[in-house]
Formats: C-alpha cells, structure tokens, sequence
C-alpha cells in the first residue's frame, strides 16, 4: 500500500514539475521560429501576380501583423483551452494533426524498438560470455557498421535491395496498402486497429510497411545498445555471486538471464530510455525516407513552410513525450532492481 | 501482367473473406486506379486561397469544372498537349461574345450536376467568380481578363452567366481555363461560412464543394483519394475510376515506384534519376517541352551595378550558353539564346540574340566604368536545387571570368520568397509558368509593376506605354508587330536573360497513355487510360 502511494505520489510531482518546463519550452520555441528567417506571408502569398497587398493581406489573415506579446499571449490562452493553435497552410488545429499523427510515430518507434533489443540484449549477453573472442569481435563489428551508417542511407539501401531489386517489400510509402479497406481508427495503431476489427488484409499489409522502416530505426540503435548490455553483463559476471552460481552447478539460463542479466540491466533500461526518446524526434529523416505520417515529417514540412503553430505544438508534445519516458524508466529502475528506492 | 505481388494480395484478400467473413467494402482494384506520386504535401483543397499550390491546383481540377478549357493535340510521343488556340467547351455548353466584344454571354450545360445532386445554375458561376475576384490571390489573374468588380458579373437565368468588360480583351474567355475560375457550389459553400469567413474558405479547404469529373474520397496531406463522378457531362467520361495523390518525399523512390508498378505516375524526377529510369526502360521517362514556361536568370534592374543596362548586358554576354543547354538542362526543352535578327512577332518566351562572347562582357563592363568587376550575390530556392546547384556554379565561373564575384545563396522557399517580395535581391535563378502564356501576359506579368513575378524589378517607361496602347482586341497583325516590339526591348534590356524554355519531366507506366500537358504543367488524370 504505502509502496504504491509512494509511486503516485513520486509520479505527480513529476507531472507537476514538468509545468515550468513546458511553459518555458513554449515560449522559447514561440519566440525562436519567430526570429528564424523567412517570411510567412510572401510564402503564402501564392498568386502568379502577388504583390506587397496582397501579402500584407496574407499576414493580417493569418494574424502575424498584431505584436508578437499580443500572439504570444493568444497562443498561451489557446494552450489552457488544450487547443495547440491552428496550422497556417491547413487551417486545422494542431492537436487534431499531431493526434492523427503521433500514433504512427509512436507504432514506428515501438516496433523498432522492439526489433532492436530482440537483438542487441541476447547479442549483447553471447558477446559479455565470449568476450575476447572472435565472436564478440564480429558482433561488434556489424553493431559498429550499423551505427556508423546515417538513417537515410540504411533506409534508401534497404528500399533498393528488398523492394526494388527482391520485391520482396511492400512499396515504400504510408502504413497499409490504399487498396486494402483500412480498418475503423479505434488507437491509431494500424497493428492494434486492425487486430482489433479482425482485419487480417489490413494486418499484415501494416506490419509488412512497418518492417522496413522499422529496421533501418533499428539497425541504427542495436550497437549503444549491445555495447551497454555487453559491458554491464561483463562487470555482473566477473561478481561473486555468479561464480558461486556456476560453482553449485545452475543451468545457464538461471547463470546468466535470471541472475545476471537482470542485474545488469539497470544501466541498459537507462540506454533503452535515451535511445527511445532519441528515436521518437530522430525519426524525421526516417519518415521522410519511407513517406511516413507521422509527427516528424509534419514537424519538417511546417518548419520549411514557416508554419509556426506545428512547429510548437510538436515541441512542446515532444518535451511531454521525454518527460513521461524519464519517469517511466525511473519507476522500471526500481521495479527491476529492489535496491533502488525511489528518493 | 500478373506478379508475384498480386498473387499475394488476391490470396491475403481470399483468405481474409474466408476469416472475417462480410463487412468489407470492396476498395477498387489497383487496375482501375491512377496513383500519382509527387513530392508536395496537399495542404488545401481550395484552389484560391493561403495554402494552395501545385497540389491543390492538380487536385482541384478534378474535383471542380471551370467553364471553358482547350482542346488537345497529339505529340510524336504518343503524349498530348494543349492548344492555347483553341478553346473547347466545359462547364459552359458555349459562349457568344457581343459585336463590340465587350459583353461575353456563356450558356451553362442543363444537365450538369454538382457532387451532391444539386444543378448548376449560374449563380453558381457567378458566386464562384465573385469569390475569385475577393481573394487577392486570384483577383489579380482575374484583373488581366478584364474582372475587376462584382458588378461585371450577371446570372440572366438559370443557365445563363454574363461577363461585362470595360474594354475588349483577349484574355476574358481563356481566364475561364485557369484553376482560380473554379465553380463552387455555392449552395452548399454558403452553409459553412462563418462571421469571419464569408467565403468559406476555412471549411472548402478541407471539403469539396465542387461538380468536376471526381469526387473526393478521402484526404490528408499526404494522400488524396478520389473516386469518378459518374453522372459527370462536362466531358468525355474519364477511363479511371479511381485517383489516388500520393506524397512521396523521396525522389528515387518516387521513381522505382512507377518502375514497379505501385504507381503510375511520378514527378518531379530529379535529371541523374531520369536518366538511370530511362536507361533501364522499365518505365517510360518523358521530357515534354514546355511551351509557357522560362528558365532565366534575373537581376534587380533598379538597384546599382544592375540598373545600369551595360551592365546587365554584358552579364548576358557572359553567360556560357551552350554549356548550360547541354550539361545543366540535358539538352531538354529549348534554347533561349543566339536568335539570329529581330525577335518573332506574337510569341514569348523567345531567345535573345545573346550569345556567349566574354571579351564583349568585359568591355560593355569598362564601358559602365566596372572595369575593375565587382561582388554579387545569387540566390535561389532549395526546392529547385536539382538544377539550380549546378547551374549557379556555371554561372559563378563564367562571371568569375570577366571579373564578377558571385556569392551563391541557396535559400528555403520562405527565405527567398521573402526577399524576392522585399525586392533586395541581386542575382537570381528561378522559373515560372504562365497560365494565360500570351506575350503581353508575359510583358505585363515578368516585367511591370510590383507583383513577386516582377523577378527583374524592371520598370520602363517605354514598355509600360506599349502595353497600355495595346489594344485588348488588336487585329493578329497589330498584335504581331507590337508584341515583336516589345520582345525587342526586354530582350535587350535583359532584366531577365532568358536561358531555356523547360521541359515537364516525370516517369509514366508503359501501361498509360493519354497523358496531356496542361498549361499548369501538372497531371490530370481525366485524360488517363490503361492499355
């Protein structure tokens, strides 16, 4: 009971802390794609023939002729209503776009994380048991070729050889085939969504998408994450209390998963917390590769087409994203390993 | 042709009937559908208005009729193209144009239906241009066609719209082609205005209001799905029942898309991609030259060392012509440069008589007292950097030769569109498309007044006199003979050096043909069948 309240307790203050730092978050990205160079209303002024009225007519539109105390504060207001603003170009509210949006990124990132410690923890421990070895050496090796690699280059590489040379990949772009019935939008993730309608067309055609992208965001994290499961196992093993295992004769499973890996994950979830919320901002280019609607691409083209209020509202959602995955790794840390109290 | 990917799909598509039972709409097949690749998002879907562009103005021409078009004529490629000579019916059934040309009478099709049941009427029409005429945006086209105000517009009766104009003009039909003369209807638009909205354009950005050959389906920015209108009259019933717009970022991908079959059509094919598709043939890579488009480099002819005119020449001088056709542009579309004699009457874009002759350059610069040469900047925009990055490097070496130092600015579209409306540029590379491609829409557009198309910042007296004694129904000899005039003078001014007339360039299925180069330059898919 008092563990628990405990727990909640640590977990408000978090959540009450974290609202200082968003409004400053706010504020600071207000005013810095303010001062960013590039000029809203010429941009928007679309017409072949637009001149100096029509782009002052544009910016009184769009309200950025009012001064920038005045915006500042109607967009603070429009926040405590829990509206994000409006996009420009689109004339939607932000909250909508980023709602329809971050569930793509966030199926995206899980998956590829998902994929990336299925192979970096076992690849991780076989390197700690044969460290030294030729083993741990080509582990190494591919772990370091995949993280030396940027994101759009793994990506096009693998565009090139699984869908256009194999065919074995699906078409590069979006997340379900437009030619399948897309099941009822119930999460957002399409997995899920169409699991959940008994959609099998629509499951598979999802999953199949999500492979590739999810692999090249994988590839790129298996070696930090490798490395710090490697490293870790390798202080845990050389301890007393594995060689008193191995001595009284357990089987390897017990040796090196139940005893010595969950005493050497402390420092890997603390990795896995990083690299996921890394991952969730660093997904841009991955998106953009694989013409992926997720939050990271929208956050772009807004950016490129000085469309402040997207801008923002992705930072801002980014910032709470960061918070909530810190908090959660703080509270694994202590379900993991007893001997970490929270305070 | 069947593929392995199709087997699969029919399976997984069996296999899913035999699982979840019924309860799935039958999506249309992949056979009757047209799927467009292209890099632009979709952020509006009305045509007039903040956040329409290329995107909005392909899609809106299928989910809208304009009253008139042009007709089409076939090219030795098996592609089509448009002919500004020839206007052809949509919307409206015909037109009459009073003796004094002044009043233009266009009788609506009767039987032509919005999406949503209801009839056309000409109060539609006029609505829809009223509309037009009270977005900046558009209102400027629409001035060049001679509509300036609300009370030139006239619904006689139900099918029967009329246009006054204050003076005969040239333009005042074939304004009735261009995506900003869409008609709405205004029925249904008018339910969704709002105090601070009048003309509903928050709510037709998102929403179709329309009757064209299309109806939307579904839409996000990046991907647009349209199904055929099946009671659509204004036109010959298009082939495909189904057109999917589909942002695609990444231009190679764009490519091996078509190449694999998953799209149609693709645009905006960078030249090393072009190149490599047509190497390997499985798709067809087309280069349909346009005739409504330039490439050039402008210089702001009002701020110093520009405003002096021997200046500007001998930068045309400079200009390594040739290099430029061939190793920039791949020798696609047509030259601009080295015309032999007076310019041809009644036709713009057209080469200069400049040609490539530095010791020339380097003497109109002693002469302009910049023996001596100076510093510069050139700017243009990223997203036309696929050939702007190589072509601001030749330009940088040729003016490097002559003494002319060339910082080269490569900007974000926002960034440059802001100083090109703050009229501080230098040096600049660009390209524009004409949508009413008649040599004094040019000579009005690209080199008067204070519109952004104004890329020379050029303003002469002489010029601005031409084109106000021009008059909007000058007999075809008149029409020639000043238009050769006037290609005359901003030919050697320069404001603008001409250096190509481009080409629209994108890969096409083999499986497709009718594809037609519209004034726009973008694809419609009206005109579209699978062989």
């Amino acid at each position: 009971m008092t563990r628990n309240f405990e727990i909640w307790r640590f977990i408000l203050r978090r959540l009450l802390g974290v609202l200082p730092l968003l409004i400053g978050v706010g504020i600071f990205t207000f005013i810095l794609v303010r001062v960013l160079p590039g000029d809203p209303a010429a941009y928007y002024a679309t017409g072949p023939l637009a001149t100096q009225e029509e782009i002052e007519q544009v910016r009184s539109t769009l309200g950025l002729d009012r001064p920038m105390v005045e915006q500042l504060a109607r967009y603070f207001k429009d926040i405590a209503a829990g509206d994000l603003g409006h996009s420009l170009v689109t004339g939607q509210l932000v909250s909508r776009d980023l709602r329809e949006r971050f569930p793509a990124s966030f199926e995206l990132t899980f998956v590829a994380m998902l994929l990336a410690l299925s192979f970096s923890i076992p690849l991780g421990i076989v390197a700690a048991i044969r460290s030294g070895s030729w083993t741990d050496h080509v582990i190494r090796f591919i772990g370091t070729l995949g993280v030396s690699m940027p994101a759009f280059v793994a990506g096009i590489v693998l565009i090139f050889i699984f869908y256009f040379k194999l065919g074995l990949a699906p078409e590069p772009i979006d997340r379900i085939d437009p030619f399948v019935l897309k099941p009822p939008r119930v999460t957002g993730l399409m997995l899920v969504d169409s699991a959940m309608a008994a959609n099998l067309p629509a499951f598979l055609s999802a999953l199949t998408r999500l492979f590739l992208p999810a692999l090249t965001m994988a590839v790129i994290v298996i070696a930090p994450l490798m490395r710090m499961t490697r490293a870790s196992m390798i202080a845990v093993l050389a301890s007393d209390f594995i060689r008193t295992a191995r001595a009284t004769g357990m089987g390897w499973w017990t040796v090196y998963v139940r005893y010595g890996l969950r005493n050497a994950l402390l420092p890997v979830l603390t990795t896995i917390g990083f690299v996921v919320s890394y991952q969730l901002g660093a997904n841009v280019v991955v998106e953009k590769v694989f013409a992926w609607p997720g939050v990271g691409s929208y956050a772009l083209n807004s950016l490129l087409a000085t469309d402040y209020a997207p801008v923002q509202g992705y930072v801002l959602l980014m910032a709470c994203v960061y918070v909530v995955i810190n908090t959660s790794v703080d509270i694994l840390h202590a379900l993991v390993d007893p001997r970490v109290r929270i305070e | 042709m069947r593929t392995r990917r199709d087997f699969c799909r029919d399976l997984l598509a069996t296999s899913a009937l035999a699982i979840g039972g019924a309860g799935y709409a039958s999506a249309q097949g992949r056979e009757s559908t047209v799927r467009i690749a292209w890099p632009y998002d979709t952020a509006s879907l009305d045509p007039i208005g903040i956040g329409a562009q290329r995107s909005t103005w392909s899609v809106s021409l299928h989910l809208y009729d304009r009253l008139v078009t042009y007709a089409a004529v076939a090219r030795p490629d098996g592609t089509r193209q448009y002919d500004p000579a020839e206007l052809r019916p949509e919307l409206a059934q015909r037109w009459e144009i009073s003796p004094d040309s002044k009043t233009i009478t266009f009788h609506l099709r009767p039987d032509a239906k919005f999406h949503d049941g209801s009839p056309v009427t000409a109060e539609d029409v006029r609505w829809s241009i009223e509309r037009a005429l009270n977005v900046k945006a558009a209102a400027g086209v629409m001035a060049v066609g001679g509509l300036k105000s609300a009370d030139q517009l006239k619904a006689i009766d139900a099918n029967t719209f009329q246009i006054v104009l204050p003076a005969p003009n040239r333009f005042a039909v074939p304004v009735f082609t261009i995506p900003f003369a869409a008609i709405f209807n205004s029925k249904l638009a008018k339910q969704n205005v709002t105090a601070q909205d009048s003309w509903a354009s928050e709510w037709l950005k998102r929403n179709a209001a329309g009757g064209g050959a299309y109806k939307l389906e579904s839409f996000r920015n990046d991907q647009v799905l349209l199904s055929r209108n099946e009671s659509w009259v204004c036109g010959e019933k298009p082939a495909m029942q189904q057109v999917i717009f589909q942002t695609v970022p990444e231009s190679a991908t764009r490519g091996a898309l078509v190449e694999r079959g998953a799209a149609d059509i693709a645009v905006e094919i960078p030249p090393n991609d072009f190149a490599a598709i047509q190497d390997r043939g499985q798709a067809r890579a087309l280069a349909i030259p346009m005739p409504n488009q330039m490439d050039f480099m402008a210089m702001n002819s009002q701020a110093a060392p520009f405003n002096d005119v021997r200046v500007r020449q001998a930068i045309a001088y400079a200009l390594p012509y040739q290099q430029i056709f061939q190793s920039v542009f791949r020798g696609r579309g047509a030259p601009l440069f080295g015309a032999k004699g007076d310019p041809q009457p009644a036709i713009f874009p057209q080469p200069s008589a400049f040609n490539t002759d530095p010791d020339r350059a380097q003497a109109l610069l002693k002469e302009a007292g910049q023996a001596a040469g100076f510093e510069t900047s050139l700017i243009y925009s990223i997203g036309k950097a696929a050939y702007f990055d190589p072509l601001s490097l030749a330009v940088r070496d040729a003016l490097g030769k002559v003494g002319i130092r060339v910082n080269i600015d490569r900007l974000p579209g926002a960034q440059f569109d802001e100083r090109v409306a703050a009229r501080n540029t230098q040096l600049l590379l660009d390209n524009r498309v004409a949508w009413l491609s008649l040599p004094d829409y040019w000579f009005t557009a690209f080199y008067t007044g204070t519109s952004t198309s104004n890329l020379g910042n050029f303003n002469d007296a002489k010029l601005n006199q031409m084109l106000k004694d021009l008059p909007g129904d000058a007999p075809s000899d008149v029409y020639g003979e000043r238009t050769r005039e006037m290609s005359k003078l901003v030919l050697t001014e320069v404001p603008m050096i001409p250096l190509r007339r481009g080409a629209v360039e994108f890969v096409m299925s083999k499986e497709l043909s009718g594809y037609t180069y519209w004034f726009h330059g973008l694809p419609d898919a009206r005109d579209l069948k699978r062989a």
